[in-house]
């Protein structure tokens, strides 16, 4: 009966990181020499002459090929950590006051890759994913939640009001497809208190009869949980 | 630095990344999560392992310099990064085993020994993630990593025959969990 259970859990010897990911990492680390890995990839060596100046060049195009390539890949795809890597080295330029904006688009990114991931039914590659949108998904809270309450960036503030419209859109539709994504009620908190801010904020302006109409519309989608209508109605009152 | 430094690191590196790669994994239950924190374990223990190496230049030019149990140090790094990444996540799957309440269901060995044998390889990754922390590290490290008890005693700061004791709980506990999946 151990015996069973203890082969069983020798069974996970078989989790192995991927080759390709053992040796860039190596390289990134220790540098571009390093490449080769007697344990990894012993044929690489073959492949990269790193002494030639042409092979260099034709190595650094098969690089760039295999990131244009990586941009359309999915959780538990061989290339989707290189299409991290990229996404946060773009978010590294990206300025304070836009970063929540990029933090959500690229949670809705990850709710695309999931319902990507159903469309193809591959169920094996939904926790993973899953696991990477919760991830952004807590980051994303972080920022909204330090956002100051009396931010006059209205540029910011309505790119942050569509990214979030856009994410909940995407999230509905992920869920209409029974994907149960979890672990977004603070975000949904986060979002809340967006909203409530932005109709306060409505509120002390003077407003046409049809914007307080509107505005009235967005205090009832607010009060039925319907964030995504009532950061539609915001988004109208914009300038 | 060195590219003796660079070599021997490298050596460290080779004879690791999957051992700390699968520690990660096996927590985390995912790729990507587990490539990101694995590449920071190393890059920390390459950071770590610099400065080691330049304080012991100081001390003495003739002194070989090498980082004492590489193996500890970077489980050490890999486990602290596990927790810092749920802890930002804002749950808290890392339970020492101390204070994991332990509701072992006793089934019959019958029910056991059929849901053992059913259960795949992935259903064992999963109860196994959802084990108190120290009974994953004691099944991982015993039973993945094949390390001697002595080895995963110095990893824990335990005695052997703690570890012994710990493991025999953490796969009853994995055994029981399993059959009432």
């Amino acid at each position: 009966m151990v015996q069973n259970l203890i082969s069983k859990i020798e069974e996970l010897k078989d989790v192995k990181p991927r080759p390709e990911w053992v040796v860039l990492t190596k390289a990134k680390i220790l540098g571009p020499e390093y490449i080769s890995s007697e344990n990894h990839s012993p044929h690489l060596w073959g492949i990269f002459g790193w002494r030639s100046i042409t092979a260099m060049s034709v190595s650094m195009a098969v690089l760039l090929g295999v990131f244009i390539g990586a941009q359309n890949a999915l959780p538990g795809d061989p290339l989707y950590s290189l299409k991290r890597m990229a996404e946060k080295g773009q978010s590294a330029f990206v300025s304070a006051s836009e970063k929540p904006k990029a933090n959500i688009e690229l949670a809705s990114k990850r709710l695309e890759e999931l319902g990507q991931i159903a469309k193809n039914n591959q169920s094996r590659r939904l926790a993973p994913a899953i696991s990477e949108f919760q991830t952004n998904v807590a980051s994303l809270t972080k920022d909204l939640t330090a956002m100051s309450s009396t931010s006059s960036d209205m540029t910011a503030v309505k790119g942050i009001v569509q990214a979030a419209k856009q994410l909940e859109e995407n999230k509905r539709r992920v869920e209409a497809m029974g994907i149960v994504v979890g672990g977004t009620d603070e975000f949904d908190n986060a979002i809340l208190k967006l909203v409530e801010r932005e109709i306060s904020a409505m509120t002390v302006n003077d407003l046409t009869e049809n914007q307080q109409k509107t505005l009235e519309q967005a205090r009832e989608d607010l009060k039925a949980g319907d964030y995504s209508s009532a950061l539609e109605k915001i988004l109208l009152m914009m300038p | 630095m060195s590219d003796s430094s660079r070599k021997q690191f490298a050596n460290i590196y080779d004879r690791y990344i999957d051992k700390i790669y699968r520690f990660i994994f096996l927590k985390v239950g995912s790729q990507e999560i587990a490539e990101d924190l694995c590449s920071e374990t190393f890059l920390r223990g390459w950071e770590a392992y610099e400065m080691k190496n330049e304080k012991l230049k100081m001390k003495n030019d003739n002194l070989k310099s090498k980082i004492e149990n590489p193996g500890a140090f970077l489980y050490a790094v890999a486990h602290n990064l596990v927790v810092d990444y749920y802890r930002k996540k804002g749950r808290e799957p890392i339970v020492m085993a101390e204070f994991a309440s332990e509701e072992i269901i006793d089934p019959s060995q019958d029910i056991a020994e059929t849901a053992l044998l059913n259960a795949d390889v992935d259903a064992v990754r999963q109860v196994l993630q959802d084990l108190p922390d120290d009974y994953q590290n004691v099944i991982i490290w015993r039973h993945i990593d094949g390390l001697d008890f002595a080895e995963i005693a110095e990893l824990m700061g335990r005695t052997e025959e703690a570890v012994r004791v710990l493991l025999h709980r953490a796969l009853k506990v994995l055994r029981s969990k399993l059959a009432s999946c």
